[in-house]
């Protein structure tokens, strides 16, 4: 692993938990969208050895594919959310929710 | 290894009381008058069990059972009868078969709860024969729980009495927290002496560092539990309160068994710590404070339950003594005194309940010479009271006798015995005066009205306490009986094997004097505090009770505060808790695994990418227009790909491609609806978390060394690809081969989101455009489109053919198609959708699902097992693999186009279908 691929690695984490822990549904969508691709990276990275190593790829395939549904399945919701609300913030929960 | 003897009686006697509560509850064919003389028959059997088992008792092989049940964690489910447990069995089986009797006559059958009753009875007594009888320290715990269980309810069974309920749970609460102690204490013991077989405790001397502090956390931690459950100082105040329960629980759990129960485990572990220098002042200093409360309040007492039930705490007090200054050498005549309280207090407490039941008497002052009224009773009431304070003729005599020769010669030997003797004798001096105290006023004063009485006491409610007073007295002028007795059930290393014998005249001598001081000390005192009985009534030592309760009362509050604490009412700061963890959880490996890093080679070929896709990411903070920041997401996803691409990965290069295609419509139709984003304030310190959990995360790769396997992984893949799966390309084998289970669990996944879209809106019926909705302009295009669908449809079956053998595959196909797709219906007027407005996504999904689903059962057809690939010889392209593939293909063009079209429909028309 390279320092540039530290700082890849770094950037992309950060900004997507930075985004992940804003009072909004479109950071957070953009967030975890950024972050699985983050994650598929590290995979990548740990299971490099000599030449391409096709165990992390597929593990790597699965994962992009249910990140795809996940990110698709939060869009909605959140398209739910501000055509009702108007907004896209994310609700604080009142004492009686709690 | 002990041998096993008498398994089967050993388990009837543990189960069978189980088995005879669920009858009892269930059954409801059995008649409820009947129920009382049912569990007597019942409890006279395990009498007769325990009797027999007590002769054939030997020393060498005691009756044992064992399975081993979880042995990682030294539990087995194993039973020991020993003398002390016989001992205890037979207190338990024979009060338990003359309080069912007992109850008999005093439950109102006509009440339906009665079945419940003699249920709990029973479910107490299989507890309470299961703890004496366990040989696994665990295995004890749960029965003593179980008794603690079976006391709640009993307390409680007048439930629709508020203090009634809050009597039981104040009970139960408090021996729930004496018995978290003893737990621990019972795992420390666990984790010292590598077993939790009493049995090998006891044997191996495995606790033998007797001045390590371990030790000592461990007697403490077991002494409170034992204090907890019998009701000693600072644990009393339940055992009043329990008596909101019906008479014959009080005279059966709360004086004569349940209390005793941790005077059982006293005396089971009492050979480990003896010798243990805290020991002596430890058990004394508890036993002295729990007599003299009891005592000073069971003489101020009010009502008659209360007066027994602080006699019976400083009794338990007097047990507790007795094993404090016990000699290393082993104790004598333990088993009488318990044996004499088990006697005299069972029968004081039936004789109460009768008094109840009868007159309606439940305080001490209009009970006043009721005994003078009814002579059979008041004969029984003079013996009982005669064995509490102790007068010659009576059991409690001998007992007395033996508890004031060991005080005498703990004088002599013990230089701080002065202390115990002291508190002692005062505590026998108030012991008898309460008793005296009962005897003057049921049978001297006159009443200052006549109670009203329903009826006379029968003959057969009076049967049980005859019997049990009469035993105190037979055994009280026949005292080489009381020894026989005594000595039948002794133990090797808790006791003397050869002890003093017991007299009933040992002649004239200090000690004698000494009880004569006792009594005519004890007639004084009362006479003396008898004019402050009025003043004092509130010295019911009522003030731990209360704060207890009232604790009980804010813990909610409390909670409710912590509560608000740690829990703030939005999802950032959960989050943030979590990604905290995750990198302090990570640190020190990373730490470790630090030393072993060598510098990284200064420029590589991904350089100027990683580069651009850390500066990508770093847009999306800084960017606010939603437009921007959708399209810098876009961006860093297909710089991604690029990634892939570098790292020798063509399929994961071209998943992530057409998935971020499906990606960038999916976010260019969210950007329709969301508001124009101001900067997003903050609830939570995200800076530094996000700095640090990036780090951590960034610097992971660095582990990549620790782990063990994957080449051994990687080179069956390599190997078995061509061979087995019959496929050059080795990602594509493993996904829908080698591990095909996982890729249709990730298919399922896919279709539950699909539906969970679906569902959000209500709207899976009218997906498909209207011409006047298209997003583009329609009339250049419209011509094209289908060409393009074309172009599409070809490219995605050759990938789906070619992709068990080079890059491709169903997934990427099936992205293919649904992108045209969607693409078309987009551009194209309604009128020429032709055959797509005759199939609906979902039925394409659920058709994609079913044929990934055939192949899977398909080999079983042709001989292989649930989702091994079959393979035609002749026709290459017949095989189950690629039907899987199809499946797939079929259920992503599903997905793909409904996902997208639901979003624009929402989109375009605000929800409103």
């Amino acid at each position: 692993m390279s320092i540039t691929v530290f700082f890849m690695l770094f950037m992309m984490t950060a900004s997507s938990v930075y985004l992940i822990l804003s009072s909004r549904y479109t950071d957070l969508l953009i967030g975890i969208a950024l972050l699985s691709n983050a994650i598929n990276i590290l995979i990548m990275e740990m299971g490099q050895g000599e030449g391409a190593d096709p165990l992390p790829q597929a593990l790597i395939l699965t994962a992009i594919v249910i990140g795809f549904a996940l990110v698709a399945f939060l869009a909605s919701y959140i398209l739910f959310e501000v055509l009702r609300h108007k907004n896209d913030s994310i609700p604080t929960y009142t004492e009686e929710d709690v | 290894m002990i041998e096993a003897s008498h398994p089967a009686l050993l388990l009837v006697l543990v189960f069978c009381p189980f088995l005879q509560a669920a009858i009892f509850f269930s059954c409801k064919f059995l008649p409820r008058k009947s129920l009382g003389f049912l569990s007597t028959f019942f409890s006279l059997i395990y009498f007769a069990i325990v009797i027999y088992l007590t002769i054939e008792r030997s020393e060498e092989s005691p009756f044992y059972f064992s399975v081993p049940w979880v042995p990682s964690l030294l539990v087995n489910f194993s039973f020991q009868a020993d003398g002390l447990s016989l001992f205890f069995a037979l207190l338990i089986t024979g009060m338990g078969s003359l309080v069912s009797f007992y109850a008999q006559f005093y439950m109102n059958y006509e009440d339906k709860r009665v079945r419940r009753f003699y249920s709990y009875i029973g479910l107490f007594m299989g507890s309470m024969l299961g703890a004496v009888t366990a040989d696994n320290f665990l295995v004890l715990f749960v029965f003593w729980e179980l008794t603690g269980v079976a006391s709640y309810l009993l307390i409680s069974y007048d439930y629709h009495l508020p203090s009634a309920r809050i009597s039981a749970r104040s009970a139960f609460l408090i021996n729930a927290v004496a018995a978290l102690a003893l737990l621990i204490g019972i795992i420390l013991v666990g984790l010292l002496s590598e077993t939790l077989e009493l049995s090998e405790i006891l044997d191996r001397d495995t606790i033998s560092n007797k001045d390590s502090v371990w030790v000592f956390a461990i007697m403490a931690l077991l002494l409170t539990g034992i204090a907890g459950k019998s009701a000693q100082f600072p644990f009393h105040f339940w055992l009043p309160e329990a008596m909101s329960a019906p008479t014959p629980v009080s005279a059966y759990l709360h004086s004569a068994t349940m209390v005793k129960l941790g005077i059982y485990l006293l005396a089971r572990i009492y050979p480990l710590f003896v010798e243990t220098p805290l020991w002596f002042p430890l058990v004394t200093t508890l036993s002295m404070l729990t007599v003299l409360i009891g005592g000073v309040a069971a003489l101020f007492a009010k009502k008659l339950k209360r007066i027994l039930a602080f006699a019976t705490i400083s009794q338990l007090g007097f047990f507790i003594s007795f094993y404090g200054i016990g000699d290393p050498q082993g104790l004598e005549y333990d088993y009488v005194h318990i044996f004499n309280h088990a006697l005299y207090k069972g029968s004081l407490f039936m004789l109460v309940g009768i008094l109840a039941v009868t007159a309606g008497i439940t305080e001490l002052e209009p009970a006043r010479g009721i005994c003078r009224r009814f002579p059979l009773l008041g004969v029984i009431f003079a013996v009982s009271i005669a064995a509490m304070a102790g007068l010659p003729g009576t059991t409690g005599f001998l007992s007395k006798e033996l508890l004031v020769r060991d005080l005498v010669l703990l004088l002599e030997t013990e230089p701080t015995g002065v202390i115990v003797f002291g508190g002692l004798i005062l505590g026998l001096l108030l012991k008898v005066a309460f008793s005296y105290r009962l005897f003057y006023n049921l049978f001297f004063c006159s009443p200052k009205k006549e109670a009203e009485i329903k009826k006379a006491p029968s003959i057969w409610i009076l049967t049980p306490p005859f019997i049990l007073s009469s035993c105190a007295l037979i055994l009280g002028i026949w005292p080489s009986g009381l020894e026989q007795f005594a000595k039948a059930y002794v133990i090797e290393g808790l006791h003397d094997p050869n002890p003093e014998e017991i007299h009933l005249w040992h002649g004239l001598s200090l000690n004698l004097l000494l009880s004569l001081c006792l009594f005519i000390g004890g007639v004084y005192l009362y006479k003396y505090t008898r004019g402050y009985e009025k003043s004092i009534h509130t010295i019911t030592l009522s003030g731990l009770a209360d704060s207890w309760s009232s604790y009980l009362e804010k813990l909610p509050y409390q909670a409710g505060s912590l509560t608000r604490i740690i829990h703030r009412p939005h999802v950032s700061w959960h989050l943030s808790i979590l990604f905290l963890i995750c990198s302090v959880v990570l640190i020190p490996p990373l730490l470790e695994a630090g030393i072993y890093f060598k510098a990284p080679p200064m420029f590589t070929k991904f350089d100027g990418l990683a580069l651009s896709l850390g500066l990508s990411s770093f847009l999306l903070l800084i960017l606010r227009a939603a437009l921007d920041r959708f399209i810098a997401l876009s961006l860093s996803g297909f710089l991604v790909t690029f990634y892939f691409v570098l790292r020798g990965a063509p399929d994961v290069a071209m998943t992530q491609m057409v998935v971020e295609v499906a990606m960038l419509f999916v976010i260019v139709l969210l950007f329709f609806k969301v508001p124009a984003q101001q900067a997003s304030k903050s609830r939570v310190l995200r800076l530094p978390i996000a700095i640090i959990f990036g780090v951590v995360f960034a610097a992971l790769p660095m582990l990549r060394g620790k782990v063990e396997g994957g080449v051994s992984l990687r080179n069956f893949f390599e190997l078995n690809a061509l061979a087995v799966a019959k496929g050059a390309n080795v990602v594509n084998t493993i996904l829908v081969d080698f591990r095909g289970l996982d890729t249709l669990g990730e298919v399922a996944v896919i279709t539950a989101a699909v539906f969970g879209v679906c569902a959000l809106f209500y709207s899976s019926r009218n997906l498909w455009l209207k011409p006047h909705d298209s997003l583009l302009p329609v009339s250049p295009f419209s011509s094209v489109m289908p060409a393009l669908f074309l172009v599409g449809l070809i490219m995605a079956f050759n990938l789906l053919i070619r992709g068990h053998n080079a890059p491709g595959g169903g997934f990427a196909g099936g992205m293919v198609i649904g992108i045209s797709l969607v693409l078309v219906t987009m551009g194209i007027q309604k009128s020429r959708l032709f055959i797509l407005s005759k199939i609906h996504p979902l039925t394409l999904l659920s058709l994609g699902l079913l044929s990934s689903l055939a192949p899977a059962y398909l080999s079983l057809i042709f001989g292989g097992g649930i989702m091994v690939s079959y393979f035609n010889p002749s026709v290459s392209l017949f095989n189950t693999p690629l039907l899987f593939d199809f499946g797939i293909m079929l259920l992503v063009i599903g997905a793909v186009t409904a996902i997208i079209l639901v979003l624009r429909t929402i989109s375009l028309h605000g929800g409103k279908q």
